[in-house]
């Protein structure tokens, strides 16, 4: 090893970083050379100030405390987009813009029958089945209720939501008649509203709270983790789950369909920052970047009220507005026009050369991209879509909606 | 709280107790505020960025595999976020001529190693250091010599190859010694 070698392998040296073999090839040379021993023990001097001087420190005193007001804040807040992901229900609630009090009144409709089947006989069945989501909330129309029905049309199996809302009971089996249903009438306006997901043994028909009541009982207490939710719907049949075991409500109606081993991983990233963490989306004096190393400008301009999803592998990123939807490549922020239509749901599928969303009026297309996120081919699948998730082996998956409320989940394909 | 493993906290943390990442944060505030500061070099910005990886762990708990160790995880999804406010403040606080001199004065440092004074600075000259480097030569600085982290950890954690950060320790070596030498 000559002195080069050995001043450029000083630092490394002093970092214990090099192997047997090397240190002592070093060791060897400068009990020979003076001025490479001084390199050395430079080095060594100077990694050991390093060592000393980054050292931990104590946090302020208030720190923790003003975390967790940031986190009580964030836990409170309705703003933001699918950000609080700790909480999957309530992040569902958020991404599909549903409130809490739609999938309350979802949820009161799907009990009720449940409820009145296991007390009150079943004469009542085919008053509780005209209810729906939109005889819930009259008044409240700022919330926008996308899935209005969308879970009501076929009961068949409906279990009863277990003592303190922790798991599922045995599905009880309730009269499948689904060619009944129909869209609400004023026919009953007190039944419509005895849900309380806690409470079955205490409705009786004597007993009439208000429409308020359950809704506002609910509000009190979110994420509603003891309310039992629809698990599942499978060639006409519901199913009713709770307990804190439930992952997003999304992704339970749509595994509940395949097979028991089959997961669909719900595990789509909405940050700005991609999956792996190397590249982000940056909003910079005016315009959209990506930053990795270094910035990284994008060839188009983006505009419209957004929603962002990294493909699963980082390389690439959709950007769907109300002005189409876009991908972007991810190593040199080129911008690929997929589609005129936009702003919606957006599902990568597990292999990352798929990607589904839905346009402002819920219809479905399936795009088809290379590596670097060209557009292979798009194509238009169906309309009035809801929701959307791929299965392991990329399979979309999606529950549309009718024009009558029904709702049904259905495989896409194409060519 | 105390006696439960940072595995059981996030499990109950999901299940809705506000109690139980109190605890984590309680935890590891230390870790996660000492390297926003080396980071930094200043207290308010540390408390912000510290505050905000809390907040992004948090926000990010159900995507944190329950069967690996809870602590890299944290301290990846930490060191994200502080190169993403890192990356986007660098830009409106250190010029592109400044970094360019820089990386000229690197380079200079390579040519002629002899030249390199003998460097002996104390605590405070090497932490105003260590805030001038760009954060690409800081960022392993402090991973290194704050958490002890092997230069394939810290390779892991900031997604480059090992002999990537093996090459930018050296340079931010070569480039502490220069900023030193040029305070005293």
């Amino acid at each position: 090893m000559d002195c080069k070698a050995v001043r450029k392998a000083a630092f490394f040296y002093a970092d214990q970083k090099l192997n047997d073999e090397e240190m002592t090839e070093i060791r060897q040379h400068c009990a020979n050379c003076p001025s490479c021993e001084k390199e050395i023990a430079e080095a060594l001097a100077f990694v050991e100030m390093l060592q000393d001087s980054v050292t931990y420190l104590e946090a302020p005193a208030d720190f923790n405390k003003h975390v967790l007001q940031s986190i009580a804040a964030l836990n409170i807040s309705e703003n933001g987009f699918g950000k609080v992901l700790e909480n999957p229900k309530k992040a569902w609630f958020k991404r599909y813009g549903l409130s809490s009090v739609a999938i309350v009144a979802v949820c009161a409709m799907l009990l009720i029958p449940a409820i009145n089947n296991a007390q009150l006989g079943e004469q009542l069945m085919p008053k509780q089945e005209e209810l729906t989501v939109e005889k819930e909330l009259p008044a409240k129309p700022e919330t926008p209720i996308k899935q209005k029905n969308s879970l009501t049309t076929t009961p068949a199996i409906i279990s009863q939501p277990a003592v303190e809302g922790k798991n599922t009971t045995e599905p009880a089996v309730v009269k499948p008649e689904p060619e009944k249903l129909v869209q609400n009438d004023a026919a009953n306006p007190d039944q419509r509203t005895t849900n309380n997901n806690n409470n079955n043994t205490a409705v009786a028909d004597n007993e009439k709270p208000s429409v308020e009541k359950p809704i506002t009982d609910v509000e009190e207490a979110p994420p509603m983790v003891d309310l039992p939710v629809v698990k599942s719907t499978n060639g006409g049949l519901l199913q009713m789950a709770s307990g804190a075991d439930m992952e997003m409500l999304k992704t339970r109606i749509v595994t509940s369909v395949l097979p028991e081993d089959t997961q669909i991983k719900n595990n789509q990233s909405y940050d700005n920052v991609s999956p792996n963490g190397a590249v982000s989306l940056e909003y910079l004096e005016g315009k959209y970047a990506l930053m990795a190393d270094k910035t990284i400008p994008l060839s188009k301009k983006l505009t419209g009220e957004q929603k962002i999803a990294w493909s699963l592998d980082s390389k690439k990123l959709a950007f769907s507005s109300v002005d189409g939807f876009l991908v972007i490549d991810a190593a040199n922020g080129n911008v690929h026009e997929i589609s005129a239509y936009g702003g919606n749901e957006i599902a990568w599928s597990n292999s990352s050369k798929k990607v589904a969303f839905t346009d402002t009026e819920n219809t479905l297309y399936v795009a088809v991209l290379s590596t670097s996120g060209n557009l292979l081919k798009v194509e238009k699948l169906a309309q009035g879509v809801m929701q959307l998730a791929w299965t392991a082996d990329d399979n979309l998956q999606y529950l549309s909606l009718a024009e009558d409320g029904s709702s049904k989940l259905e495989q896409a394909t194409w060519q | 709280m105390k006696s439960f493993s940072d595995e059981e906290l996030v499990k109950l943390t999901l299940a809705g107790d506000q109690e139980a990442f109190g605890e984590l944060v309680n935890r590891y505030n230390k870790q996660i505020y000492s390297l926003a500061y080396r980071l930094t070099n200043n207290v308010a910005d540390a408390q912000d960025l510290g505050q905000e990886a809390f907040v992004k762990i948090y926000q990010n708990l159900a995507k944190y595999e329950q069967d690996r160790d809870f602590f890299p995880w944290m301290y990846k999804v930490a060191t994200n976020v502080f190169y993403s406010i890192l990356r986007r403040n660098s830009l409106k606080t250190v010029s592109t001529d400044e970094v360019a001199e820089l990386e000229e004065r690197e380079a200079d440092w390579e040519m002629q190693p002899e030249k390199v004074a003998e460097v002996k600075a104390d605590r405070k000259i090497l932490e105003q250091a260590l805030a001038e480097l760009p954060e690409k030569y800081r960022v392993p600085i402090v991973l290194r010599y704050l958490e002890d982290l092997s230069y394939q950890q810290i390779a892991e954690i900031m997604d480059l190859p090992v002999s990537t950060i093996e090459t930018r320790l050296y340079r931010a070596k070569g480039l502490l010694q220069k900023i030193i030498g040029n305070k005293r």
